[in-house]
């Protein structure tokens, strides 16, 4: 099949003031281009631990993560910032604007993390991403001067921009108001459409029957993965 | 209120190192700024115990631009007093070596002709019998050395009644021998008077009614005080207008000769007036270094409890109670560091004191201790130091707003105002720090330079003493001029003595400046060239190590009735006859008084340094006549050994004694320490350069890493998101790299700009430090940025050791 994720045997604890929290253990995961995965749970039940080690923000304990079909113990520091760059879009709950840049410098950002892109390709990446999210007028603003939504579609852009194969979404809803969550649903759910790899974690119980796919934790441990698709909007 | 601080103490304790870091930066900074400004203010400020302090002004000869370059004309002091308007009083005076002799006994003391008004004028009354009146003054103008005609009274001090007369009630009315000739002691003064510097001898002085106009003649140092509705450039303007006349009328002597008159407080501080304002400079910049790094101290403890803070004022606690509990806490720990800075500053007092006493003008009128004027200025210090560091983060408090800290949707700075703060501060350490390192760096090798000054001969080894020759057994030079012959050849025979020689002055112990006229040369300037003018033994170069190097020493064929004789120094003879030979030449020391001899060149000596070893005085030249053809009355002996000198004192003494028991020694020093002295106030002042530079040296990487590693601290959640968004780590360093460059040109450039105002304000005046400027400014812009390079790059790499998961979830 077309995977993008295999997770075999994951573990990931936390040594905290001498206490190991074990965050997750034996997650046996696979994931194919163009799903739509949600992954729901109770609080502090591993979900952002399961997404930051997806998106290479941190390393498991035990186990194999292979992404793209690289195994990805073998990468060093700057391959995995690489691959976040290029691979990985990720949206945060709480959007993580820099709030120094403004709409168009956030949006530039990852790209210009890349060497390889001349200015007039940037900016049309840019603004095609900004044209996506509906943001395209606010290019000069800085996060301070949006509402939540506004922002949240901005921190989407950015994730986009970089054309990344796969979406990573932690609770993107979780600090807005329903309508404009409700916006963000269907700006992933157009992207979906679209041939987007998306990941997410929400609590929303209906967020999470919108995906093609919900992913159960509880206490570190996939507990359910059911194939919703065929029921999907 | 109470329960207030009782709640502050118990957090400072609860942070144990932040605490004990933050008392000790105050108490080094205070302690140094109440040192600093306990010293300028005895300088300055200080009021001393004498009526209307502020208003008493010394009036100084100008010649030739210079200020305090000699006193003023006797005749021309006469000139102003009849005419002036500006002043209630007018008063002149002599300084003076007097002896006292009881024809057992006798002892030499600083003292000083004066007018009787001066008691009054300088706070003083007779603790025994009365000070002097105007019939005590006769109607002729004294002869200071070379023909006294003193009066027959005489004034004592305190101390000297104490130490002299042993404190015998019955001393009024005594009779005492005052420079050989016959006084009565009339009154002893109240314990401390030494006006006008350190004296304890007092005659009065006789106004001269015949003094010659025009001929220069016999000075006088004048005191005044002011009318109290008088300022003083109006009443310097009144007696520039006597100056003037006085050119006019007597353009031979009065050419390019005025007046500048200076408040007593400023000619107390004399040249150092420069150093005063360089130390107040200095001490402000590294008082300032020390409020921003404990004002960051505590803006990062009250950003540490921005969260609780927001918390509080939404469940309704009220800011101001909140800001109060700020300042409480930074002024607790003002007073506790301010405590220790005061002990420090009196322990600093203490072991400079000696130091201090060497100093010369004033001296034995300054106090150095900690009294109530002292501990007023710490109060205000710390009062002011708890103001400034406990604005920053009292004003962050009041402002921030509780939504923006509990819900912050963004990441980076945690916000905009908090960034610039930031800018500001670091730039400002940097600025500040690199002036003063500048500035110290710069002192320190100046001063140096000076210590290590070639004076152009050998002071090891050098014993020297003065000693005046009564006029009764010595009228003239050739009898003079056999009592040095005798002492020295005395001196000679005696074990450990090497040499002896003796002048009437020698290099570091003043002597005078005297217009010299040039045969057929033409007075380009109008006003005759001055130069140091000595009489000397014949062995006097030969003494000193000093080569002769075109003609030839003086020799015993220079005798009383033979060619009258002259040695000019190298700068002398360069001046005047650049491209040909002085020798043959013919000079005269005053100045178309036909009278006056030509005195032919025969010698032309390696140049030496007569005064201090700073700024034009170094330069100055000098010429010098045999003993054997000009003897005065006051001399000095010297004598060298490969001993150490002091150990030769009772040697010299006993001699002395031997050859004529009547002339006793005294002011003796070694040359070494002469020399050491005047320059001790530029000892003082370059070690406390190296204070100010090492601290601010240590404040100034302490405080730059302190807000640099806060400021980066701050950004790990917006380096977890850039690292997210793909950032390797040298696009992170790049970053902070090139958003502190800014910072870090901005500190740099003001810096260095105001480093070189001061180092350009001080040079020539001081010392000659320039040169050092361009190398010393790359060694302290380079050693800054390297510090503010690493402050910003090591917190960086801790926080990118982290998982950038880890940096995301940062709090
Ligand atoms: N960086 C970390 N350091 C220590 N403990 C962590 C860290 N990240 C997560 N944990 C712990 O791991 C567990 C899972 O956390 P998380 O994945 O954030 O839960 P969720 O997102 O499902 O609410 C929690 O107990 C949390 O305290
Ligand atoms: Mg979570």
């Amino acid at each position: 099949m077309n995977s993008i994720i295999e997770l075999n045997s994951i573990d990931k604890s936390f040594l905290t003031d001498e206490v190991e929290t074990l965050a997750l253990s034996s997650i046996v995961l696979t994931i194919n281009k163009g799903e739509f995965v949600s992954i729901t749970g109770p609080s502090g039940c591993g979900k952002s631990t399961l997404l930051s080690l997806l998106g290479l923000l941190d390393t498991a304990s035990q186990g194999q993560f292979v992404l793209n079909g690289q195994d990805t113990s073998e990468l060093s520091k700057n391959e995995r910032a690489k691959i976040r760059n290029k691979e990985i879009g990720f949206i945060f709950q709480s959007f993580n604007l820099i709030s120094d840049l403004d709409v168009y410098e956030n949006v530039e950002l990852p790209l210009t993390y890349r060497k390889d892109l001349s200015e007039a390709e940037i900016k049309t990446r840019v603004n095609d991403a900004l044209a996506k999210v509906d943001m395209g007028h606010r290019n000069k603003h800085f996060p301070s001067q949006l509402s939540g939504g506004q922002q949240q579609r901005v921190a989407i852009a950015r994730a986009l921009a970089g054309s990344p194969s796969i979406l990573l979404a932690d609770e993107p809803t979780g600090n807005l108001d329903s309508k404009n969550a409700q916006m963000v649903m269907d700006l992933l759910h157009a992207l979906h459409k679209e041939g987007a790899t998306i990941c997410m974690v929400t609590h929303d119980q209906h967020c999470a029957d919108s995906a093609s796919r919900r992913i159960s934790l509880f206490d570190g441990r996939v507990v359910e993965d059911t194939n919703l698709s065929n029921q999907a909007a | 209120m109470f329960r207030d601080i009782k709640y502050a103490w118990r957090l400072l304790l609860k942070t144990p190192s932040f605490t004990g870091i933050t008392v000790v930066v105050l108490a080094i900074g205070l302690g140094l700024s109440i040192y600093m400004f306990s010293i300028i203010n005895m300088l300055a400020y200080k009021q001393l115990d004498i009526p209307h302090y502020e208003r008493l002004v010394m009036v100084d000869a100008v010649v030739d631009g210079m200020e305090n370059q000699g006193n003023v004309y006797a005749h021309d002091y006469d000139y102003m007093k009849q005419r002036q308007q500006s002043f209630a009083e007018f008063s002149a005076y002599i300084s003076i070596s007097l002896s006292l002799s009881n024809g057992k006994e006798a002892q030499r003391y600083e003292g000083a002709f004066i007018e009787p008004k001066a008691f009054s004028l300088f706070g003083g009354h007779a603790h025994l019998g009365r000070t002097f009146i105007d019939s005590d003054v006769k109607k002729a103008f004294i002869d200071t050395e070379r023909n006294p005609d003193h009066s027959d009274v005489v004034i004592i001090s305190y101390q000297v009644w104490q130490d002299y007369y042993n404190k015998n009630k019955d001393v009024i009315g005594k009779t005492v021998q005052v420079n050989g000739k016959v006084h009565t002691v009339i009154g002893v003064m109240n314990e401390g008077f030494a006006y006008p510097r350190n004296q304890s001898v007092w005659v009065p002085i006789k106004v001269a009614a015949n003094q010659k106009a025009g001929q220069g003649g016999w000075q006088v140092s004048i005191v005044a005080q002011l009318k109290p509705n008088i300022s003083l450039p109006a009443a310097q303007q009144e007696l520039m207008t006597y100056s003037k006349e006085l050119t006019a009328k007597y353009p031979e002597s009065n050419t390019n000769v005025s007046v500048h008159s200076r408040t007593l407080v400023q000619m107390m501080m004399d040249n150092s007036m420069m150093i005063v304002y360089l130390l107040t400079g200095a001490t402000i910049f590294i008082m300032a270094l020390v409020i921003t790094n404990v004002g960051n101290l505590m803006l990062a403890r009250a950003m540490e409890r921005s969260k609780e803070v927001a918390i509080r004022s939404a469940l309704g606690a009220p800011r101001s109670r909140i800001i109060r509990q700020m300042l409480l806490e930074t002024i607790i720990i003002c007073l506790i560091g301010g405590f220790f800075g005061v002990i420090l500053a009196g322990w600093g007092l203490d072991i400079t004191r000696p130091l201090f006493q060497t100093f010369g003008i004033g001296a034995s009128w300054w106090t150095f201790n900690l009294g109530a004027e002292e501990l007023a200025i710490a109060a205000w210090i710390i009062f002011f130091t708890s103001l400034l560091t406990g604005l920053l983060p009292a004003i962050k408090a009041s402002n921030s707003d509780i939504n923006r800290t509990l819900r912050d949707g963004t990441r980076g700075a945690k916000s905009k105002s908090s960034a610039k703060l930031t800018k500001v501060l670091v730039s400002s350490e940097i600025f500040l720090s690199c002036a003063l390192l500048i500035l110290a760096g710069v002192m320190i090798f100046g001063v140096n330079d000076a210590l290590n000054a070639d004076y152009g001969f050998k002071s090891k080894g050098i014993l020297s003493a003065r000693f005046a020759l009564n006029t009764d057994d010595y009228k003239n030079t050739v009898t003079r001029n056999l009592y040095h012959q005798r002492l020295i050849q005395a001196l000679m025979k005696e074990p450990g003595i090497e040499n002896a020689t003796s002048a009437s002055a020698l290099p570091g112990r003043s002597s005078g400046r005297q217009s010299i006229q040039i045969e057929d040369m033409a007075n380009q300037d109008k006003q005759y060239p001055r130069s140091y003018f000595m009489t000397i033994s014949k062995n006097y170069f030969e003494f000193l190590g000093v080569p002769i190097l075109e003609g030839r020493a003086f020799n015993d064929n220079d005798a009383i009735d033979s060619l009258p004789v002259v040695i000019i120094s190298a700068n002398f003879a360069k001046k005047f006859w650049p491209n040909s030979s002085a020798i043959g030449k013919r000079i005269k020391t005053e100045p178309n008084n036909p009278e006056s001899e030509w005195l032919t060149i025969v010698g032309i000596s390696k140049h030496l340094i007569h005064s201090q070893p700073f700024g034009d005085e170094q330069f100055r030249p000098a010429i010098y006549v045999p003993n054997s053809q000009l003897a005065y009355q006051y001399q000095y002996i010297a004598i060298k050994t490969s001993l150490d000198p002091y150990q030769l004192q009772k040697t010299l003494i006993d001699t002395a004694a031997k050859v004529d028991s009547n002339i006793p020694l005294y002011n003796m020093f070694s040359l070494s320490d002469r020399l050491e002295h005047r320059v001790g106030a530029m000892v003082f002042v370059g070690k406390i350069f190296i204070i100010f530079g090492a601290l601010s040296l240590i404040l100034a990487a302490a405080g730059i890493y302190g807000i640099m590693s806060r400021s980066v601290t701050q950004r790990t959640q917006e380096f977890g998101v850039r690292r997210a968004l793909g950032a390797i780590d040298k696009d992170i360093y790049q970053l902070l790299l090139k958003q502190g460059l800014t910072m870090l040109f901005a500190g740099i450039s003001v810096g260095a700009i105001l480093g070189y105002l001061a180092v350009n304000m001080l040079s020539g005046v001081l010392l000659t430090l320039s040169g050092y400027y361009p190398a010393v400014t790359i060694a302290v812009l380079s050693t800054i940025s390297v510090t503010f390079i690493a402050a910003t790059l090591i917190p960086a790499f801790k926080v990118l050791k982290l998982e950038p998961n880890s940096a995301l979830r940062y709090e």
